[in-house]
């Protein structure tokens, strides 16, 4: 099951790259003071009709016609509207999707965050040439990281080098105040 | 930690060329879709790319992609080792990802005991 807000994420990005965007973007944001969370992807991918969005969030739903899971939408759309938040989905057919989660932050049902480390990790080193970035605003945490910006510094040198890795992994932990999960 | 660091791996990494010309030795391919996540293969993608850094390995590139078909036995992990059969694992978790990398990538030994498909 996804609950966390770290899998939903990742669930999200995923389905930007499924649906072949070349440009993602995600935010996370805690505003205290409004006492709301946000999550929000947004891509240029293939997008969706009416239709298509209707049965993305009723559920059981999926673009690929072998199988007919898909449960991640509804799932985070109860989610926030449980915790007094809301849920959209913006799309066009050929114009992309943007997905926006709300939650009051304060609910005491609000899903943990999760292991956000992980990840965002996941997100940039799967980015395969991608244009992907990254806002994580939390309290005086902040993180802000697109790869466009790391192909700057590394050419053509690959974000799965084991030292990119290891540099991107302790850059995130380090903006986001989050500790990797040794098992 | 500043990104411009990132210049130096750059310089360092550039001897490792196998990467740069995406001509990886091993190609490791997790689905992640929805059933995918929800059955831990996040946490399966995280456990390889902590053993690339690790045991310093830069021939392997870790590639997602959505849905596999094969739902019972999420999270799903292929591995193509070059010029070899690609073996498919099933029901992997952090800790049967770390042995396929130990066993399977480095040593050239694919796990038997999580193995759900092997495809010439």
């Amino acid at each position: 099951m996804i609950e966390s807000l770290d899998m939903h994420l990742q669930d999200l990005v995923q389905n930007a790259y499924s649906a072949g965007a070349s440009r993602v973007s995600v935010l996370l944001d805690c505003d205290k003071a409004a006492d709301r969370l946000t999550l929000e992807v947004s891509d240029n991918g293939s997008g969706m009709d009416e239709q298509t969005m209707r049965a993305v969030q009723q559920g059981f739903f999926s673009s690929k016609s072998k199988r007919s899971v898909g449960l991640g939408i509804p799932l985070l759309r109860a989610s926030a509207e449980h915790c007094d938040g809301s849920f959209d989905i913006a799309s066009r057919p050929g114009a992309g999707t943007t997905v926006t989660a709300r939650f009051r932050l304060r609910h005491i049902d609000l899903p943990q965050l999760g292991n956000l480390a992980k990840t965002f990790l996941n997100i940039l080193v799967t980015s395969s040439g991608r244009w992907v970035s990254i806002t994580y605003r939390c309290g005086d945490q902040e993180l802000d990281i697109d790869t466009n910006r790391l192909h700057e510094f590394l050419g053509e040198t690959s974000f799965q080098h084991p030292e990119v890795i290891r540099f991107l992994r302790s850059y995130i932990e380090e903006h986001i105040g989050q500790e990797w999960e040794e098992t | 930690m500043k990104l411009e660091d990132l210049r130096k791996i750059r310089e360092r990494a550039s001897k490792d060329i196998s990467l740069r010309k995406g001509d990886a030795r091993v190609k490791v391919v997790i689905g992640m879709g929805t059933s995918g996540i929800a059955a831990g293969a996040r946490d399966v993608m995280a456990a390889f790319l902590d053993e690339i850094d690790k045991r310093g390995l830069s021939d392997v590139t870790i590639t997602q992609t959505g849905e596999r078909g094969l739902a019972s036995s999420e999270p799903v992990v292929e591995v193509h080792v070059k010029k070899e059969a690609a073996v498919v694992y099933g029901e992997m978790t952090d800790t049967r990802a770390r042995r396929v990398v130990a066993e399977h990538i480095v040593n050239g030994n694919p796990v038997s005991d999580y193995v759900i498909e092997v495809r010439a």
